[in-house]
């Protein structure tokens, strides 16, 4: 065979691949769309103003402890920490987790709301690194501060649970922001659900571009950075489009580390956060469902799209790439630690569509969108023979790359109406059409490059640097 | 291969086209939702002060009234809203549910038929919120309406229960009413006494879960009528029965310390154990210490904390837990002497 035969049969091959696979995959999407327009039509019109009061009523709810892992985040810790004492809910503490932190954000906490040291009587349930000291507020009854040597985020959140006093706890990043009502919001479908759902997340928006006024959004903007419009847009589609229509057919292996609120029980049941792993949000909603099937529990996870969390995305290439490959390692990780649960009976459809979803899609989508542009350049300088297929490439390329895109930013006009501009909404629409040319060959070049760092061995966080968006 | 590629493109065009078409759609109702928004905002403003007169003196001008104008209707019917929200007292919630009653019951009437799901709930809402008893006949329809949801039906249990419906007892205990702890609570708390009485006196007939939530719901609103029936119940054989009757009684003013709690205390089950530690607090008699103390080193630490939150409001408990806690050789028992005692100190701080 002649090298230019070589290269025609690599075409071919590789290209007919790259076609079926994307196909499958937006067959994928559109039924995940399907499934959640079908729900989204159905509450958007929904008051929503009304359905809370009952709640706040302390004798029906149940209380919360809300844990906020903390690692250097001097800047936005205590705009956070004000946000969350704000919030609308009957009966709750605040546990701020330091970390083992380098910078002053033990000092600002306990400058900021006068904490002094306490001894509180602790069920140590699940193993962490060594607790220095627990420190409580003497302005706010229901801040505590556990301040303890490092040991990564999914310790932090164990000590959290450790010492937290209520039977669900909700883990939140320190830079995010919730809107007043959202843990009301979240916390229903629990109670109504006769404490079926064990755990239930909201959706997480973008807060960069938006006012924010003593831990409070108060206006909801656009960023004008092109890198920030294009992860809200991401987020649109993967919470309004992907995780609504998951959750309905509890498929559901992701409940956003950013805001989540779970079952303490069930969640000690299952052994607690994983050390060691950076998807350690994902690996344990996987462990609740193993657990749920194992033990026949019939649980639900649940996502419920209103209640909103604001948090900070990254402005520039360098930390959106770190967080980026990080997430792509974790869920490589996460599959890793429960590939035995694939194509087994016994998980139903967790085994035989959620997870073959998230390994055959979410997890290798990037290697064969690589191959696809791989393929694309081939095609134009090997020969004119095939430009057919490279139209046909390209076409399937834009269908799958901005399509479902540009529909996620209609589907949130259509349903939550969270921009009240019409220029922002605009803007997200073109941007989410150039998605194809530029951004998701982005990501997908630094998905590629989890795989490299994984085998190369890294396990670990990449910082992030931080300005504070609820300051 | 040139057909596929025709295919491709054509859906992709199409689906261009269609997303675009649904764009510029939404976004000229968003401008015009705008300016709908803007012109219901002017009414508000100006119809604000006769809402309020007439919510005050009960006087009704004819500029309260919709004139068939829709924005209008919905003009007075926020302000409304927004005021059986703010004001309370029974003049003004009978003026606000006569009004309602007046203006709004046809155009409810119609929108509780209606086939969305939003509409029917933000409707009920409504119902609930002007207190609108005179439409019980048509959510008792709806009600028995297969087309109406779980969440509907909550709501509907409720607002008949607080009518005091006769329909309400047989409407509840239908097979397939799948309602949580929480919407039977809500639906308890709301209910007239008669109804309540009606559903005490059957309790041996109601459904486990529903008994139980029965049970919390006295408790929760202290109704002292029932102190006997609860005490009686705290002897039932079914533990999860006699562990609620403990935590109901423990929220009474009228149950005198006895001996025979103490058995509680002794219970196999932690949860009686807590619950019996709970009670011991509302009594804060010296007849109970000892057990208290015995508590402060139970396996289970749910026990543990309660026993220690019960004694540090007896009169003598601070002295005792101070004892635990530099004596107890059980290191739980002293860690959680320690904790109450330190927050006690604090509150004292505070006050």
């Amino acid at each position: 065979m002649t090298p230019s035969e070589i290269v025609r049969k690599f075409i071919l091959y590789s290209g007919n691949f790259v076609l079926i696979y994307m196909l499958i995959v937006l067959l994928f999407y559109g039924f995940f769309m399907v499934a959640s327009l079908i729900y989204l039509r159905r509450i958007r019109k929904l008051d929503e103003s009304f359905p809370y009061d009952e709640l706040l009523n302390v004798s029906y709810t149940r209380p919360i402890s809300i844990l906020v892992p903390a690692f250097n985040e001097e800047a936005g810790i205590c705009g956070s920490v004000r946000s969350l004492l704000s919030i609308e809910y009957p009966e709750f503490e605040v546990i701020v987790i330091n970390d083992g932190s380098a910078d002053g954000t033990l000092r600002t906490m306990i400058d900021s709301f006068r904490m002094e040291p306490v001894s509180r009587a602790v069920r140590k349930r699940l193993d962490t690194e060594q607790v220095r000291a627990v420190y409580r507020s003497n302005v706010y009854d229901n801040l505590y501060l556990v301040d303890k040597d490092n040991g990564g985020k999914a310790d932090a959140l164990n000590a959290g649970i450790n010492y937290s006093a209520y039977p669900y706890f909700c883990s939140l990043d320190g830079d995010s922001v919730l809107e007043r009502r959202s843990f009301l919001k979240v916390m229903k479908p629990i109670l109504e659900s006769g404490e079926e759902v064990i755990a239930s997340g909201g959706s997480i928006r973008i807060a960069n571009g938006c006012e924010i006024e003593s831990g409070e959004v108060v206006k909801v903007g656009l960023s004008r950075r092109p890198l920030v419009v294009m992860q809200v847009i991401e987020y649109l589609r993967a919470f309004l489009l992907g995780r609504v229509g998951m959750s309905r057919h509890n498929l559901l292996i992701i409940v956003s580390g950013a805001f989540g609120v779970f079952n303490k029980h069930w969640v000690i049941e299952a052994g607690g956060y994983r050390r060691n792993t950076v998807g350690e949000d994902m690996e344990l909603v996987m462990r609740l469902h193993r657990m749920n099937k194992d033990r026949k529990l019939n649980k639900q996870i649940l996502y419920v799209p209103d209640p909103v969390c604001w948090t900070e995305a990254p402005e520039s290439m360098k930390y959106l790439r770190r967080q980026r490959s990080r997430w792509h390692r974790g869920l490589l990780e996460s599959l890793l630690v429960h590939r035995d649960m694939l194509f087994r009976p016994k998980y139903g459809s967790l085994g035989w569509i959620s997870l073959p979803y998230f390994l055959f899609i979410e997890l290798f989508a990037p290697l064969v969108e690589a191959l696809a542009y791989v393929v694309l350049v081939a095609t134009l300088f090997v020969s004119s023979v095939y430009w057919e297929f490279s139209v046909l490439l390209l076409s399937v390329c834009l269908l799958y790359g901005s399509m479902f895109s540009m529909a996620a930013v209609v589907v949130e006009e259509w349903s939550l109406r969270k921009y009240p501009k019409a220029r922002d909404i605009l803007r997200l629409f073109v941007y989410a059409l150039t998605e194809s040319f530029w951004y998701r060959p982005l990501t997908v070049w630094w998905r590629c490059e989890a795989f490299v760092q994984w085998m190369a061995g890294k396990r670990g966080w990449g910082e992030m640097k931080r300005k504070g968006v609820s300051a | 291969m040139l057909q596929p590629i025709q295919m491709l493109m054509l859906l992709s065009a199409s689906l261009f086209v269609l997303l675009m078409l649904t764009l510029v759609y939404l976004i000229l109702r968003k401008s015009a939702d705008n300016r709908i928004s803007r012109i219901r905002s002017a009414y508000m403003e100006q119809q604000q002060k006769h809402v309020y007169d007439y919510l005050l003196t009960g006087e009704e001008t004819r500029s309260l009234l919709p004139h068939g104008n829709k924005l209008k209707a919905e003009a007075l019917e926020q302000l409304l809203l927004h005021c059986a929200g703010l004001f309370k007292g029974e003049d003004m919630e009978a003026r606000i549910r006569s009004y309602a009653s007046k203006n709004l019951t046809d155009m409810y009437k119609g929108l509780l038929a209606s086939r969305s799901w939003s509409s029917r709930m933000n409707t009920l809402y409504r119902v609930d919120k002007f207190d609108m008893s005179h439409l019980a006949a048509e959510l008792e329809e709806a009600a028995r309406n297969r087309r109406t949801t779980p969440e509907e039906l909550a709501l509907i249990y409720k607002l008949l229960a607080r009518w005091g419906r006769a329909a309400v007892p047989d409407l509840l205990l239908r097979p397939g009413n799948a309602l949580s702890d929480y919407q039977r609570r809500i639906i308890f708390s709301a209910m007239t006494p008669e109804l309540f009485e009606h559903f005490v006196v059957r309790m041996h007939r109601l459904p486990a879960d529903w008994r139980y939530s029965l049970i919390d719901v006295i408790g929760i609103h202290r109704k002292s009528e029932y102190t006997a029936g609860l005490q009686k119940l705290a002897d039932e054989q079914d533990i999860e029965l006699r562990i609620r009757a403990l935590k109901a009684l423990s929220f009474m003013d009228n149950v005198l310390p006895g001996e025979q709690y103490i058995l509680h205390a002794r219970s196999d089950a932690w949860q009686e154990r807590m619950m019996a530690a709970k009670l011991f607090a509302s009594f804060r008699s010296g007849l109970y210490t000892d057990e208290l103390v015995r508590l402060l080193g139970d396996p289970v630490w749910f026990v543990r904390s309660q026993a220690a939150q019960s004694l540090f409001s007896f009169p003598q408990g601070i002295a005792r837990l101070q004892e635990a806690a530099a004596t107890s050789e059980d290191l739980y028992a002293r860690e959680m002497a320690a904790e109450w005692l330190e927050k006690g100190g604090a509150k004292v701080d505070a006050e």
